[in-house]
């Protein structure tokens, strides 16, 4: 081993640029698979996605990394280098090394604890220029100027930690078309934004992008164009109509071939929900002929169902149905038949079955290179057995996430990605028992947050495990506080950090305690 | 030396492995990370994620390696003295960090090939054993 190669290189080096060169080094492989994953035919989103899942948690290996490189064991090393004979010269070396590790370690210690708040993968910790949280604004106008009283729905995207989140949020454009999304992003990490825009006569219109660059935003600007007034007669898988539910406009202009749409990510739609009547007809007025289009609805048990269909040039058109769909367009959420079924047990920790526990599934696909996403759900039976039957094609790539809540036990999940498909075993989800515990949720001037629904939407352990359920499924699992602002949530252990999650796409993180009730303040926006 | 190594773990990894269920690569064995990537980088200079690629495409996509863990091993590897590195500019125009094997470091390749064929021979004289009644 030859110490005399790293020996100059420490002297020599600070800190900070050994920081940023395994900064540097991790965000170019993160790079380079990304761009590989976007040749292989994925999008951008989701191969930034696939690369982070990929890579292992981003924040571990950099202090892996950063503990070899300037860690405990250099001095160690050092000291045997120096030696006695050098005893003299090496003390006056170590009182000012000392005095240098101080300001390292006041270095490390700021970047531990931005690790644990929203910081980014690969920013030099620390620079209150980065956390700043900026806003997000942008103007909206059709073919006669400005759109006012426009709906804009917004999916924020970010990866504090390495870990990803997403948040949904809504506001309406004043009568200039402008809106603004105050307080929103920091560029200390990568974000990403889904703006998407409707009102009713113009067309639905949507903008995705990255913020890779971690660069403040310019002001978005959306153009919409005249659409035409449409009715549409929507029945359901069975051929029945769809009367009196609330559906919603999902997408259009998309290329089935994989080319990007205007697109509603399904955890806005509450903002625009639109009901059929009693004949299941409902007036949608963000299409324009030709369009490939979808619209979604909901079905009495929670499963979102997607109807896609060609916009013809006629007033009237009906839709859904099953087989309903013209070629070309892609009805991703009907559930189509795959030929595997997915199935698993649920069990505690002495192996003991536990029925009746809610098993939830997010289904992603990539037909065509079109990322499709279906939302299941089910109950163990009373052998602690789920399935879904016919789920998926072993054929094709796909992501399972299946997350499990029962009442007593510490919620859990698993995520699997198989790039080239292939058979799964059945899944195996061993419970940790939880707490009982009361939660007593207050508003930031810590009045009670009554009658709310909340659900449980990550668990992080103490040795790092995380746990979590996509937000769009979080109704299936969701209570609703009392007019105290309290509910019994059993599904977390002393220790963990846990999120909730609310139905307007908010948020809130807490450290558990062992108390039986725990007081949980909402963040002030 | 690539194609011997190689053979050596393929056939290596198609016993132990046989068990395992179809859909499942195995991860990279604890311990043969540093003579995989001590091997990729006989072949001339690379970056991290080219030696991930390296490994994946001479494995037959066999070897799966939590890309991310690679990073932490070659930093140990070069504080060993067994590697170097130097920045550069990448095939896509990017800056990046290339690893060299030192003089070090081919001794060490030795020691681990040697290393890595006697445990083979171990197990496969442990699987192929035949019991006599």
């Amino acid at each position: 081993m030859n110490f005399f190669l790293t020996l100059p290189r420490f002297q020599t080096r600070s800190i900070a640029a050994i920081n940023n060169d395994i900064n540097d080094e991790l965000e170019f492989h993160l790079h380079c698979r990304v761009d590989e994953l976007v040749a292989e035919g994925m999008t951008r989103e989701l191969a930034t996605q696939q690369a982070r899942a990929d890579f292992g948690s981003p924040e571990t290996i950099r202090k892996q990394c950063q503990q070899i490189s300037y860690g405990a064991r250099t001095w160690l090393t050092i000291l045997n280098i120096l030696g006695l004979t050098f005893l003299s010269l090496a003390v006056c070396w170590l009182s000012w090394q000392l005095i240098t590790v101080k300001g390292q370690n006041a270095v490390m210690a700021k970047q531990l604890v931005s690790s644990s708040s929203p910081s980014g993968l690969m920013i030099a910790p620390g620079d209150p220029a980065q956390d700043k949280l900026h806003d997000l604004t942008g103007t909206i106008s059709g073919p006669d100027g400005p759109v006012a009283d426009a709906k804009v729905l917004l999916i924020f995207k970010s990866w504090p930690g390495g870990n990803y989140h997403q948040e949904a949020k809504s506001t309406t454009t004043d009568e200039k078309g402008k809106f603004r999304f105050e307080e929103l992003y920091a560029v200390n990490m990568q974000t990403a934004y889904l703006v998407s825009v409707v009102k009713d006569g113009l067309t639905l219109e949507s903008k995705y992008w990255v913020n890779d660059k971690r660069r403040k935003v310019k002001s978005v600007k959306i153009r919409l164009k005249k659409a035409i007034e449409k009715t549409l007669t929507i029945r359901d898988g069975s051929g029945e109509l769809l009367a009196n539910s609330e559906v919603f406009v999902q997408s259009r202009n998309f290329d089935p071939n994989g080319g990007s749409g205007d697109m509603i990510y399904p955890q806005s739609r509450s903002e625009i929900m639109k009901t059929t009547d009693a004949n299941g007809k409902v007036s949608i007025g963000n299409f324009v002929t030709k369009d490939k289009a979808i619209v979604s609805y909901v079905t009495s048990d929670g499963r979102l169902v997607d109807i896609g269909f060609t916009v013809d040039d006629k007033p009237e058109q009906s839709i859904g149905g099953g087989g309903g769909a013209p070629k070309g367009a892609v009805a991703a959420g009907v559930a189509k038949a795959g030929k595997l079924d997915l199935t698993g047990v649920v069990t505690g920790e002495d192996g003991g079955a536990i029925a009746d526990a809610t098993v939830l599934l997010v289904h992603k696909t990539w037909k065509n290179n079109r990322y499709g996403q279906d939302f299941f759900k089910t109950k163990t039976d009373a052998e602690g057995n789920f399935t879904f039957p016919k789920r998926y094609d072993h054929k094709q790539r796909y992501a399972f996430l299946v997350s499990v809540v029962a009442d007593g036990w510490a919620m859990n999940s698993n995520y699997v990605f198989n790039q080239n498909g292939g058979e799964l075993e059945p899944y195996n989800l061993r419970m940790e028992k939880a707490n009982t515990k009361t939660f007593a949720f207050q508003n930031p001037d810590g009045t009670a947050l009554t009658s709310t629904k909340v659900f449980p939407s990550t668990r992080k352990t103490e040795d790092g495990d995380e746990f979590m359920i996509f937000p769009q499924a979080g109704g299936d699992v969701d209570t609703q506080t009392d007019e105290e602002g309290k509910v019994q949530l059993n599904y977390f252990v002393n220790g963990d950090t846990a999120t909730f999650g609310f139905a307007n796409g908010g948020k809130v993180e807490v450290e558990i305690n062992g108390d039986p009730e725990q007081t949980v303040v909402l963040k002030k926006k | 030396m690539d194609s011997e190594v190689t053979s050596c773990l393929s056939d290596f990894l198609n016993k132990v492995m046989t068990a395992m269920s179809k859909q499942k690569k195995p991860a990279i064995l604890q311990g043969s990370l540093d003579l995989l990537v001590l091997q990729s980088l006989k072949k001339g200079e690379m970056h991290g994620y080219a030696i991930t690629r390296h490994l994946k495409s001479v494995s037959k996509d066999y070897l799966q390696i939590e890309e991310g863990s690679l990073y932490p091993a070659l930093h140990r590897m070069e504080r060993k003295g067994w590697i170097a590195s130097s920045w550069g500019v990448s095939e896509s125009n990017r800056r990046a960090k290339f690893y060299q094997l030192t003089p070090d470091g081919k001794k060490q390749l030795k020691v681990e090939t040697k290393a890595w064929e006697k445990m083979s021979q171990a197990i496969d004289q442990v699987v192929n054993f035949q019991f006599n009644h």
